[in-house]
């Protein structure tokens, strides 16, 4: 796709917008009892497309035999269990690991392995794979887990603000020669990567870079004007990201699974190392630094991570990196899914 | 470090909206602030002796193509309506109020906005005190590197010595911008890539470090920390606000000499923290960019240079334990 079709499909998406949707569904619906859920992650070698139409190899957690860059997002509720297949077509061996638990599932190479287990605390978990000291999980094998807290729907914990909609954010980067050196030696070449050597040239919400990013229900966010959003951001790349928020600071509701009750900060920068999560409320307050005030107009804001060599691709083109558009004033044009 | 030329005239202008002067409604006629904003393309600052190339942004119209790194501070009070004017008579240049949520085509962004040739007139009106900072929105990623970045100071109701929570009095005041410089971008042209192709903006390895636009040499040479940018001088019993804005690209570990006594976070990000935050003597605080910390500090034990060092930390980060690149000591002098 040449650049000019790629900005000709965000402006597409754009005036979508001003078309109405439904209001206020969420994502997620509370069940009166736990359960099992069966989750089936295939561990896939193969190749997906960024934004500049260059072709990468990627490793990834998958419900298909095509790469899922990043892997399936699993959703449960406190008290639920999860069971997990983890089916290994690579030809080295794979980990699921759930961050901030002891939970950790080895399988070998070309094998298969169940594993059941009751989900954590509410929060937002990163689950990767924790081998050759983040190579695995830099070059796709991550995904999130979201735990929904057991009688609420739309707050993340007790006693935390409600929000209207959520979203998952996962970051992620890509170095083409690593994958290269992938595409070339194999999946089992993972431990000759050595992790000094990793030089990010893609970098990803969701698997998307901006304008992409815009024409996903999934990662744009979207509210009238106090229709408050959950973002539930992870970083499964390999860069520390400083994502920025223009219209309105964010509320930091948890950081790495720590929930605030109360004296929460209010914040324009989220500091994202590799492996952390953040539950944090993006407002969609009216911009309150506007002359004249802002009634109903919509407004459209970018969010996008100020370690500015996010904003690129291939070297350039910016910014079409860690970037994406939020419409406040508006409501989505199909509601989100995590 | 001289770069031949790098002002090649407009080519791409990819993913930019340029308008030329272009108007908007809504402006008030008589703002209770006006600053004006002429960026300059021929800069040169010395960091560690060495000779940069910078661009930036000179107060008021300006027909210089050189000026001061990084660009002069704006300071209003919080509830004025402000206009900040934007000239750019050669290429398009935007102003970003970072950490300020204006109209969105007042927001500085020029794929959302405006990328500006000529002049613009940007409206807003600051309802929280605190230290935010602005910069060129423009191929961003090279042009804030190029130093199109100053400080933002919104003072609160009771104006100059009171903190962003209007209640907190400061003896001594000084603004900590501290960046990363890789010399081998600065000589890139204004458009880079934007139409694609590999300028390597993803690739930034910095080989300077400043606070204020001093390096450690500049910083060093000053025995009697005679510059006001970024010496701290203060009595004991004083009260310090230390306005410190990540301005790198890469985090910043900052330790602060236990002889400083208590590091007390007021504001962060232009907004008072709910409560005080009181991280003891010898703290460390972990930076990402772009992020602001007030910074308050009562010393009490004197000395000479008493340093704060920073640290800054590799942005590749596989393993999740990130690696010192570069460090810097800022000063302070307690009598």
């Amino acid at each position: 796709m040449k650049r000019r079709d790629i900005l000709k499909l965000g402006a597409t998406a754009t005036t979508a917008t001003l078309v109405s949707g439904s209001v206020g569904l969420l994502s997620f619906s509370q069940r009166a009892s736990a359960s099992t859920i069966s989750v089936v992650l295939n561990a896939v070698a193969g190749d997906i497309t960024m934004v500049d139409g260059s072709s990468v190899r990627v490793l990834t957690f998958s419900q298909s035999n095509a790469p899922s860059f990043p892997g399936p997002t699993i959703l449960a509720q406190e008290g639920d269990s999860v069971q997990v297949t983890l089916n290994n077509r690579l030809n080295t061996g794979v980990v699921f690991a759930l961050g901030g638990t002891n939970i950790r599932q080895y399988v070998a190479a070309a094998s298969s392995v169940t594993t059941t287990f009751v989900v954590p605390r509410a929060g937002t978990y990163l689950y990767y794979d924790d081998q050759n000291n983040g190579v695995n999980r830099v070059l796709g094998l991550h995904g999130a887990l979201v735990v929904m807290p057991a009688g609420y729907s739309n707050q993340s914990f007790a006693g935390a603000p409600t929000f209207t909609r959520q979203y998952k954010w996962l970051i992620g980067s890509v170095d083409t020669n690593w994958s290269n050196q992938i595409r070339t030696n194999g999946a089992s070449h993972v431990s000759s990567l050595n992790p000094s050597t990793y030089q990010p040239r893609y970098f990803t919400l969701n698997g998307k870079s901006y304008p992409h990013t815009d024409g996903d229900s999934k990662t744009a966010p979207y509210g009238l004007y106090g229709q408050a959003a959950l973002l539930r951001l992870l970083n499964g790349g390999g860069m520390i990201n400083a994502p920025h928020f223009h219209g309105n600071h964010v509320e930091i509701l948890s950081v790495n699974r720590q929930n605030y009750t109360s004296n929460r900060k209010k914040k324009d920068i989220v500091s994202m190392f590799p492996l952390d999560t953040r539950d944090v409320l993006l407002p969609f307050i009216r911009p309150p630094d506007a002359y004249p005030p802002i009634t109903t107009q919509m407004q459209e804001f970018p969010m996008h991570c100020h370690s500015e060599m996010s904003q690129t691709a291939g070297g350039g083109q910016y910014p079409n990196g860690l970037h994406v558009c939020m419409h406040m004033g508006m409501v989505p044009p199909s509601e989100p899914t995590l | 470090m001289v770069c031949a030329h790098n002002i090649n005239g407009i080519g791409g202008t990819c993913g930019l909206n340029v308008k030329v002067s272009p108007t908007v409604g809504g402006l008030v006629s008589n703002p209770d602030a006006t600053v004006i904003r002429t960026p300059f393309m021929g800069g040169s600052a010395t960091i560690n002796g060495t000779a940069v190339k910078v661009w930036g942004f000179n107060d008021g119209y300006s027909g210089l193509q050189t000026g001061p790194f990084p660009s002069p501070t704006i300071r209003v009070r919080q509830g004025q309506i402000v206009h900040t004017k934007i000239y750019s008579p050669s290429m398009p240049h935007t102003i970003h109020h970072h950490g300020i949520e204006p109209q969105q085509i007042f927001d500085g962004v020029g794929h959302t906005s405006y990328d500006i040739l000529g002049f613009y007139t940007y409206q807003w009106r600051p309802h929280q005190a605190g230290t935010y900072f602005y910069h060129c929105h423009t191929n961003t990623v090279l042009h804030a590197e190029m130093g199109m970045y100053g400080a933002l100071i919104v003072d609160p109701p009771k104006g100059q010595g009171w903190a962003a929570d209007n209640t907190t009095q400061y003896n001594v005041e000084r603004m900590w911008a501290v960046d990363d410089i890789d010399t081998a971008w600065h000589c890139l042209d204004w458009d880079a890539a934007i139409c694609g192709g590999d300028a390597g903006l993803n690739n930034f390895n910095p080989n300077l470090f400043c606070i204020t636009g001093k390096g450690q040499a500049e910083l060093n040479t000053d025995a009697n920390l005679a510059s006001p940018a970024v010496a701290i001088k203060c009595s004991r019993g004083q009260t310090v606000l230390l306005r410190y804005i990540v301005a790198s690209y890469v985090p910043q570990r900052i330790t602060f000499d236990s002889r400083l006594g208590d590091v007390i976070v007021i504001a962060e990000d232009g907004r008072v923290l709910p409560q005080q935050n009181n991280l003891g003597r010898g703290a460390v605080i972990i930076g990402a960019a772009a992020e602001r910390f007030d910074i308050i500090l009562r010393p009490n034990t004197a000395g000479t240079k008493i340093p704060v060092t920073i640290e800054f930390l590799n942005y590749r980060c596989v393993s999740g334990t990130p690696s010192v690149i570069g460090s810097i000591k800022g000063y302070v002098n307690v009598t």
